[in-house]
C-alpha cells in the first residue's frame, strides 16, 4: 500500500477544513471496507486520507417528528439491528441482511455504500424505493440532494471536493406499507449482485407501488412505467403483475461482465419483479433476501 | 513516511505500538506478536484475520491500526486462559474442524462472538454467523459440529473433552 498521511479529525468543521487544504490529494473514508481494498490494489492513491470514524456527530440513527436520519458512520448490523428500520423500511434492512458477511457489516455503513456509486451497491435500490435524501454539507454551508440526483456515474457522485456527506434522510411512512429486496447472487455471502430489485408498497388513501433496480444501469433507475402500471390497476392480478414485470425488464440496460451476462440480467429483472410485486402484495412480514 | 503510536488494549494488556498511517491492525497485531490471525486475502474475503474488536467480530486487514485507537481487542491467544484451551478451541480439535488450520483462529473468534451473543444458535443462524469466514479444506460440516458442541460445552448442556494442559 502506498505511503498517505492518515488525518483523524473530531468534528465536522476539522474534517471541512483538512479538506479545503488538501484539495484533490485528499479522499474520504468512514467505514472502510472499499476505500482500504482500494488503497491495497492501488486504485486510489491519496497523499491524505480523511478518516471520519472519531467524530461523533456522525454516529446513530436519529428519529425527528416525520423523518429519520441515517448519520454518515451508521453501519449496516446498526440497521438491522434497529426497531424502527425494521418498522418502517423492511427493504433496506432486507438490503443491509443481503450485503457482504456479519463481520464486515459491522463496518461497512449506508452512507459510504452510497458514495462508492457502484452500480452493485446494495442500499441504492432501496433508497431510491424510499426516497431517500443525501445530506451534505461543505465550506459553504448545507445542502441535500435525492439519492437518484447524487450518483451521477458509475463509482461518481455529485460530491464536491470541499465537502462531506452527514447522513441520509428518509421521510417516515405513516401508512401500512411493505417492502422486500431480492438478490440475484452466485453465493449467499460475500457476493455482489448479478441483478436485484427492490419493491415497496405504501397503502394509504392510494395504493403506492415503487420499485428500483440494482447492477443493471450505470445509475440509480426506477421503473416508472411498471410503476404507472401497478398504481393505475385497481386490482392487481397475474397478467398486471406479468406486464409490469415485462415493462421492468424494458426499462433497464445492463452491461455484461463476470458476474453474469447482458441477458441473463435482463431476464432476471423480469423475474425478480414479479416475485417482489408479490412479496409486497402478501404483507410486511414477507422476507427477501438471495435468490 | 512517519511513525505514529497507537494505544489499545491486546488481549487485556495495554500496550502503546509505533505504526505508519497505512499499517492495516492486522500487521501491527502480527508484529506484536499475536500471530494467531492470518493474513489470508487482505481483502476482507477470507475471514482468516478475524479479531473482537470492541465486542464486535471484524475483519483486521479491512481496518488501520490507528483507528484501534484506545480499542480493546480480542484474539484466540486471549482465550487461553492458564494454559488451558478454551471449549470452542477443544471442541474444534474434537470434531476434527481443523485440517490445515489457516482459518481456524478466525472460525474461533467468530464463534465466540456468536455465542456471546446467542449461546444456543440454530444451525441456520450458525450458518449465516460463520459466512464471512472461508475455509478451502472443505470442512465446515466439522466446522458448524464443532460450533455446536461448543454452544452446548459452555451452556453446560454437555461435558467437554479434556484440555491439554501444555497447550
Amino acid at each position: 500500500m502506498r505511503d498517505f498521511v492518515l488525518e483523524r479529525p473530531r468534528s465536522i468543521s476539522e474534517a471541512l477544513e483538512i479538506l479545503k487544504n488538501q484539495g484533490e490529494k485528499a479522499i474520504l473514508k468512514s467505514g472502510g471496507t472499499d476505500v482500504i481494498v482500494w488503497l491495497h490494489k492501488s486504485l486510489k492513491e491519496p497523499d491524505y486520507l480523511v478518516d471520519l470514524t472519531g467524530i461523533d456527530q456522525l454516529r446513530g440513527i436519529v428519529m425527528n417528528d416525520d423523518n429519520v436520519e441515517i448519520r454518515a458512520l451508521v453501519t449496516l448490523n446498526q440497521v438491522i439491528e434497529d426497531n424502527a428500520m425494521n418498522r418502517y423500511f423492511p427493504a433496506l434492512v432486507q438490503a443491509c441482511k443481503a450485503h457482504s458477511d456479519p463481520l464486515i457489516r459491522n463496518r461497512a455503513t449506508v452512507v459510504g455504500n452510497i458514495c462508492a456509486a457502484v452500480p452493485s451497491g446494495d442500499m441504492i435500490a432501496p433508497l431510491m424505493c424510499y426516497d431517500a435524501k443525501v445530506e451534505i454539507v461543505g465550506s459553504r454551508g448545507t445542502r441535500e440532494v435525492p439519492v437518484s440526483d447524487f450518483i451521477t456515474g458509475p463509482k461518481k457522485t455529485s460530491l464536491r471536493q470541499e465537502e462531506i456527506v452527514t447522513g441520509i434522510r428518509i421521510a417516515i411512512p405513516f401508512v401500512e406499507t411493505s417492502g422486500c429486496y431480492l438478490k440475484a447472487t452466485r453465493r449467499e455471502a460475500l457476493d455482489i449482485a448479478q441483478a436485484a430489485v427492490c419493491c415497496t408498497l405504501h397503502k394509504g388513501d392510494s395504493r403506492e407501488f415503487r420499485i428500483a433496480f440494482c447492477a443493471v444501469s450505470p445509475r440509480p433507475l426506477r421503473a416508472v412505467e411498471a410503476e404507472k402500471l401497478l398504481n393505475s390497476s385497481s386490482v392487481i392480478d397475474d397478467s398486471i403483475i406479468e406486464n409490469a414485470a415485462r415493462l421492468a425488464a424494458d426499462a433497464v440496460n445492463p452491461i455484461t461482465d463476470v458476474r453474469a451476462s447482458r441477458e441473463y440480467r435482463i431476464d432476471m429483472i423480469g423475474e425478480l419483479t414479479k416475485r417482489a410485486i408479490s412479496l409486497c402484495l402478501r404483507g410486511p412480514a414477507e422476507e427477501g433476501g438471495h435468490i | 513516511m512517519k511513525d505514529k503510536y497507537v494505544t489499545l488494549t491486546i488481549n487485556g494488556r495495554k500496550t502503546t505500538r509505533v505504526v505508519e498511517d497505512r499499517t492495516t491492525l492486522l500487521t501491527a497485531l502480527r508484529e506484536y506478536g499475536v500471530t494467531s490471525l492470518k493474513r489470508g486475502c487482505e481483502e476482507g474475503e477470507c475471514g482468516a484475520c478475524t479479531v473482537i474488536m470492541n465486542g464486535l467480530p471484524q475483519k483486521s486487514c479491512l481496518i488501520l491500526a490507528r483507528e484501534a485507537e484506545g480499542a480493546e481487542i480480542l484474539t484466540v491467544e486471549g482465550l487461553v486462559e492458564k494454559g488451558r484451551l478454551h471449549p470452542i478451541q477443544q471442541a474444534f480439535i474434537d470434531e476434527g474442524a481443523i485440517q490445515c488450520g489457516y482459518c481456524t483462529p478466525g472460525m474461533v473468534m467468530t464463534t465466540y462472538a456468536l455465542l456471546s451473543k446467542n449461546p444456543s444458535p440454530e444451525e441456520e443462524e450458525i450458518r449465516e454467523a460463520l459466512s464471512g469466514n472461508i475455509c478451502r479444506c472443505t470442512g465446515y460440516l466439522s466446522i458448524i459440529r464443532a460450533v455446536k458442541k461448543s454452544a452446548d460445552i459452555l451452556s453446560g448442556k454437555a461435558k467437554g473433552g479434556e484440555a491439554c494442559e501444555d497447550y
